[in-house]
């Protein structure tokens, strides 16, 4: 297994497979969806045989669906476990989101009210996943675009609580702290103060686009197809500047996929952003 | 709160557009109009990004209907057949059924062997790693043993038989060829894949009967005298040569 090294990486998109491979080190490390990857063979086993011999990688899953009521697919987890087994990513991540409801996959990370029966179900459900990888999984905080009603927990309190739990680890996706924030309208940087940092190994960092409603209210969409925008740079060296230590943050970039080059020098604005929030005083009096 | 109920009734709000007034004991008060459009973004990410499975999977149908009424097609399969699983390269495998009988498209009863091809070479691309036999091990054999052999084809290997000029328009829509075609011409099609590359080769009804017999497990022989019986114009020499440089044989058994 190759480590991640604590700096950026990008995703891994089948139109960059042999530029990857002509050009090692174009990359620091990529991350791939494991269910792009659930076929028996061809040409994206052949290219991520060739690729993890160069890349340290990481999957980020999309399917497990850890807070469906009823249960995650064992039949998926299984074949989770095989490309596990075979690749050995350094990291194995899930979103703290649902998918699927009686058999109905819907192909999106719908949200959960943060409840102590949710806290249950995905808890097992996490446990479930662990015990069957015979790994620590990262869990990543969704981007949402509806509120609940009732909940018992923050969300950075239902991450403590889950982490307490599962010993799981943290995926802290910054643009959908900015996103949910923005549609749900709570403060971001309160939000990354009370966050339980210690248990975060990797950050993520998207583009988003903004929506009007027709009563004229905005809505931030998480679709990971622009570049990451400035109010996210600049809450991603806010974090930085409360850290003591580089954390490997992927640029995230899934439709209109540009050239690599581009997806490159976001990485290289993500290392540079990252050092500049660590040589900054708020670390001092967050310490 | 029951989680469980609150997941039913999103999943209807979202995936079958019913409304669900008891959302609204779960999530913070919004105006009617507000929530509705919030919700909406739910229902446009499931089913836009369906809808880009089915297009990127069926590249032909949408280079042939365009893109309005292929995803107008999308939709509407979608809403009949919602995925079951989340590996989104096994969704939307009976989308070239579902044209056959899908009113706007019924006029043009080839997009389903059309669909079929594109369906197949999707397969192929991700089916086993297998190699293909080298022409020296056909050559290894003595001719009467070949005879009485049967051929485990690869994994990779399709045989499509259409009532259709169906390899015909997949190249015209392919930008492979230019010529007029008179879509009511029968067509076969074997589309394979030999190391990374996915191929589509029209073949004759000699060939497809020889191969077909094949991949039915009928020996060497018994395909011959098949495709001769079924096909005039069959040319033993030329299918065995074909059976050897497409790569469709992965083993010899019983030589």
């Amino acid at each position: 297994m190759k480590l991640i090294p604590p700096s950026a990486g990008i995703s891994l998109k089948a139109q960059h497979y042999q530029e990857l491979i002509n050009n090692p080190g174009v990359a620091g490390w990529l991350e791939l969806h494991p269910e792009n990857y659930m076929g028996l063979g061809g040409p994206p086993h052949r290219y991520l045989e060739a690729i993890s011999e160069i890349y340290p990688i990481s999957m980020h899953g999309v399917g497990m669906s850890l807070g469906s009521v009823d249960g995650v697919n064992e039949a998926h987890l299984e074949r989770l476990k095989i490309l596990v087994e075979r690749y050995q990513p350094a990291h194995v991540s899930e979103h703290l989101s649902w998918s699927h409801w009686n058999s109905i996959y819907l192909n999106d990370l719908l949200p959960l009210p943060y409840t102590r029966e949710s806290l249950d179900v995905i808890c097992n459900n996490i446990d479930k996943v662990q015990a069957r990888l015979g790994r620590q999984i990262l869990i990543e905080n969704p981007s949402t675009y509806i509120d609940f009603k009732k909940s018992d927990f923050s969300e950075g309190d239902f991450f403590k609580a889950i982490v307490s739990r599962c010993d799981c680890r943290i995926l802290l996706d910054i643009n959908n702290v900015y996103v949910s924030a923005f549609n749900n309208q709570f403060d971001p940087y309160e939000y990354i103060d009370s966050f339980p940092t210690d248990h975060i190994s990797e950050i993520h960092l998207a583009g988003h686009s903004i929506k009007k409603l027709s009563n004229d209210t905005a809505i931030r969409i998480d679709d990971h197809g622009s570049e990451v925008r400035t109010e996210v740079w600049k809450l991603y060296e806010y974090f930085f500047s409360r850290q003591n230590k580089a954390i490997p943050t992927l640029i995230e970039w899934d439709t209109d996929v540009p050239d690599l080059s581009t997806l490159s020098n976001e990485a290289k604005k993500a290392d540079a952003s990252m050092l500049q929030g660590l040589k900054n005083p708020e670390k001092d009096s967050a310490a | 709160m029951k989680l469980s109920q609150f997941q039913q009734c999103m999943t209807n709000e979202v995936f079958h557009k019913e409304k669900k007034p008891e959302l609204n004991d779960y999530l913070k008060s919004y105006e009617p109009r507000e929530l509705e459009e919030r919700l909406a973004i739910y229902q446009n990410n499931t089913f836009q990004s369906l809808i880009e499975v089915i297009k990127d999977l069926y590249p032909t149908i949408e280079l042939t209907i365009g893109d309005d009424l292929l995803s107008a097609c999308a939709r509407a399969f979608i809403e009949k057949n919602p995925p079951t699983s989340p590996i989104m390269q096994e969704y939307a495998l009976d989308f070239p059924a579902f044209l056959l009988d899908f009113p706007p498209v019924q006029s043009t009863p080839y997009l389903c062997d059309l669909a079929k091809i594109d369906l197949l070479q999707h397969q192929s691309y991700h089916s086993a790693d297998e190699d293909s036999l080298a022409a020296e091990a056909f050559t290894a054999i003595d001719i009467n043993t070949l005879a009485a052999s049967r051929i485990n084809p690869i994994s990779s290997a399709f045989l499509l038989k259409s009532p259709f000029a169906v390899f015909d328009m997949w190249q015209l829509a392919n930008g492979e060829c230019h010529d007029e075609v008179n879509a009511n011409s029968p067509q076969n099609v074997l589309i394979i894949r030999v190391e990374m590359l996915v191929k589509v080769y029209e073949v004759n009804n000699g060939i497809f009967t020889f191969l077909d017999a094949l991949a039915k497990n009928a020996t060497v022989y018994d395909a011959l005298e098949c495709a001769t019986e079924q096909a005039s114009d069959f040319n033993p020499t030329q299918a065995i040569s074909f059976l050897i440089q497409s790569g469709f044989t992965a083993n010899i058994l019983g030589e």
